[in-house]
């Protein structure tokens, strides 16, 4: 079983000690387990489709994945490379779609998606970044805020704006770029959970067409298509890293004694830990509806990802919160697992989009629903 | 008829003097200041500010530094450091250390270390909580030995914030093995350069290094450091939580920090609308937070006028105002994160760290608010935790 494999391979190859040693040091990622997850637990085909060269494992394999590294805080581009990548190189418009998902499935192609700028928020609509038609070629001019795994990827997958204005659903274009084109700039940093990341500036960054992943001007749908395909894998990935909170906390509270007894066998404490429980099982339950909605029509997709999205964010925040709290002064400490996963569930509850803004799109997505009945 | 003292006239001196002392050098660098107390080199000189006013211990008795104000001007004072903004000031010495030397010390403690608390020449750190002692505080281990005319001490403290910037400790120590836990406690108080002190650096979820553990190894502390006698430590120690009391108005940090959330909202860009502000889900978090904060601000105003009549503050008040108030707090924090969209995921450390004039990642007002709300998810853990908290009220307020 692929769950199984993944999970001894992180157990022994992957611990505590050793997150902490990639995350300390100057790549931020580690190259050496980006091809074992290739080569050795064909990890990164698993989820492409069989005529690209995968195993057709589809988006309940990105779950299965996305859960296992959750749990281990794997720091590794699976979600912009095998989900997001993979997501558009499949749609088949780019000619060169079957020899670069091969290249990724080989692990040498490493892709950051680089969407969202300083002006925006989580409207995937909106976008300033402009992509000027020139001849045969486009010319890529904005900035992108907050890129991640940008440092050392070999792609970058921009979307930029075509035509219309800012906020348009209409106008918008997404290009594969070689990551030295000339024109980027990085601005490099780290996530609080220690994910390499940059700021992009994209100063007449030449492509040629043949670089579109989409018809120009009409890339939104498949946009928003791939994006809750990475939704949905976020909050596989959310389920795993609360699942090992709430595990560390049962330990914790069993171990620590104060009083004389251990804190665990306090009643207010064992009802906060059954209802961190209750979170992570409702958690993972509408992570499963939403990873099968992946192929429903539009509108019931995105509804059913939104519902994930907004449910697991609040979940996370509640079961990451309350695991701090009951490591009492220890959950405070950057020595603990625990404040790296904090961080973790942090970043994930914020990824493409926060609770609030899936509450609202929710609600939205509910109307368009009742009138298309 | 008794000369009532004008409030509102006591508010605009306040203002006027942080308006004009709040300089907008000390301004810019306290806005990177995340940690629960404020760096020295930002927290002294606010310190220093305040010392010449003659306002850095309002709770002091007069004759020993303090302002004379009743309990409502020193809330309007801190209400107004709030509102402002004002660094946080480590307060050890002014509101632990100070008080407890007030109460139980000796005349050369007394002279000794006030005035020198007061200019800041003495920074205090708290030696209390141990590896297994943390909200039963009474199990302490530390143990201080009688060897002549000294103790020798040995063990451990954790979570002693500020161990590192410190020159002197006060601490908990067990002097009597064989009594009731309580009634074998003694406080006492040493240099940090005491030798047989060691400090282990304690880095934070936020990256931030405020907290330490302090090891003991036959560190001789003279007895002429004890404050009070002999094993009356634990009388020390109920002393100390009973002054801190109402010396922290959550209303006014909440408020202060949903004025911020309120500003860098009108500075983003919104989903459904142009700026976050008038996002509809903002608004309401928003509104929904300042009625608890007025809720919080109002039980505060009752208790400071009681304080002003000569009540003292229950433990069953203090517990309500501790627990919702850490609460509200991190909701505070939790919605300035909410303003940053994806720049919340940025580590601002590197540029904090590297000099005062490196750029933020994204907007400069994106510096602050998650390495902040990072080190605020410990307000509802320090100071008492909220479970313990939820027990007094339990057993005091509702005998059960």
């Amino acid at each position: 079983m692929i769950r199984d494999s993944i999970a001894d391979y992180l157990r022994d190859q992957y611990d505590v000690s050793e997150r902490q040693k990639i995350a300390a040091s100057d790549a931020g990622w580690s190259r050496d387990h980006w091809n074992a997850f290739a080569h050795d637990l064909g990890l990164l085909g698993a989820g492409i489709d069989q005529a690209h060269g995968g195993l057709g494992g589809g988006n309940q394999m990105h779950a299965i994945v996305m859960e296992q590294f959750g749990r281990a805080l794997v720091t590794e581009p699976y979600l912009a490379t095998t989900v997001i990548a993979g997501g558009f190189l499949q749609h088949g418009f780019h000619l060169d779609a079957t020899a670069l998902l091969g290249q990724l499935i080989e692990g040498d192609l490493i892709v950051a998606y680089a969407h969202g700028e300083p002006g925006t928020r989580y409207d995937l609509a909106h976008v300033t970044t402009r992509a000027e038609r020139i001849g045969p070629r486009f010319v890529l001019q904005g900035i992108k805020s907050t890129v991640l795994g940008a440092p050392f990827a070999s792609h970058l997958i921009v979307v930029a704006r075509s035509s219309g204005s800012a906020r348009d659903r209409y106008g918008l274009s997404v290009f594969l770029v070689p990551a030295g084109a000339h024109g980027i700039e990085r601005r490099d940093f780290r996530t609080i959970s220690g994910a390499p990341a940059s700021e992009v500036t994209l100063d007449n960054v030449a492509v040629p067409a043949s670089a579109l992943l989409a018809e120009t001007d009409c890339a939104l749908p498949l946009i928003e298509r791939v994006v809750d395909t990475a939704r949905a894998a976020l909050c596989a990935e959310g389920v795993g890293v609360i699942s090992r909170m709430l595990d560390d906390t049962v330990a914790y509270t069993k171990e620590r004694h104060q009083f004389g007894v251990p804190i665990g066998s306090f009643q207010a404490l064992q009802h906060r830990m059954a209802d961190m429980l209750i979170q992570v099982t409702l958690a993972s339950s509408i992570t499963e509806r939403a990873v099968k909605a992946l192929n429903r029509p539009d509108v019931e997709r995105a509804r059913a990802i939104s519902a994930a999205k907004a449910f697991v964010g609040k979940a996370a925040r509640f079961v990451a919160q309350n695991a701090v709290q009951l490591h009492g002064g220890m959950g405070m400490t950057d020595e603990l697992p625990l404040g790296s996963y904090f961080k973790r569930a942090f970043e994930i509850e914020r990824q493409f989009g926060d609770v609030d803004y899936h509450v609202s799109r929710f609600g939205r997505l509910s109307d368009a629903l009742a009138e298309a009945a | 008829m008794t000369s009532a003292i004008d409030y509102d006239a006591f508010r605009n001196e306040v203002k006027t003097f942080i308006e004009a002392a709040y300089s907008p050098s000390l301004q810019q660098r306290n806005r990177r200041q995340t940690g629960v107390f404020a760096e020295p080199d930002v927290g002294m000189e606010w310190h220093r500010i305040l010392h010449q006013r003659g306002w850095i211990a309002p709770a002091w008795p007069t004759e020993h530094g303090g302002t004379g104000w009743d309990a409502v001007q020193r809330a309007i004072f801190e209400s107004e450091c709030a509102i402002a903004g004002t660094p946080s000031l480590a307060l050890m010495g002014l509101t632990l250390a100070g008080p407890a030397i007030i109460a139980f010390g000796t005349d050369e403690q007394k002279a000794f270390f006030l005035p020198r608390i007061l200019s800041g020449e003495v920074y205090f750190c708290q030696g209390f909580s141990e590896p297994g002692s943390g909200s039963d505080l009474a199990s302490i281990k530390t143990a201080a030995v009688r060897d002549g005319d000294a103790y020798v001490v040995n063990g451990s403290k954790i979570w002693t914030t500020h161990a590192h910037h410190a020159n002197w400790i006060f601490m908990l120590v067990r002097t009597d093995p064989s009594a009731r836990p309580q009634a074998g406690i003694s406080f006492l108080v040493a240099p940090i350069s005491t030798p047989g002190i060691s400090i282990r650096p304690i880095i934070s979820m936020s990256g931030d290094h405020e907290l330490n553990q302090v090891f003991f190894d036959d560190a001789r502390v003279p007895v002429v450091n004890c404050i009070g006698d002999e094993n009356n430590g634990w009388d020390v120690t109920k002393y100390l939580l009973q002054f801190e009391r109402g010396g922290v108005s959550y209303a006014s940090i909440g408020m202060g920090l949903l004025a911020q959330a309120r500003a860098m909202a009108m500075q983003q860009p919104g989903d459904a609308r142009d700026t976050l502000w008038e996002e509809d889900a903002f608004r309401r978090r928003s509104a929904e937070l300042e009625i608890d904060l007025l809720a919080i601000g109002a039980a505060e105003h009752r208790l400071v006028e009681q304080v002003a009549a000569g009540e003292r503050i229950g433990d069953v008040a203090a517990a309500v105002l501790k627990i919702r108030g850490s609460e509200l707090y991190q909701q505070a924090t939790e919605l300035c994160v909410a303003t940053l969209g994806d720049y919340a995921l940025a580590d601002q450390r590197n540029a904090i760290g590297l000099s005062d004039n490196t750029p933020s990642i994204g907007p400069e007002y994106a510096m602050k608010p998650v390495g902040k709300f990072l080190n605020i998810r410990a307000s509802s853990i320090y100071g008492g935790a909220n479970e313990v908290m939820r027990g007094v009220i339990a057993k005091r307020a509702l005998g059960l």
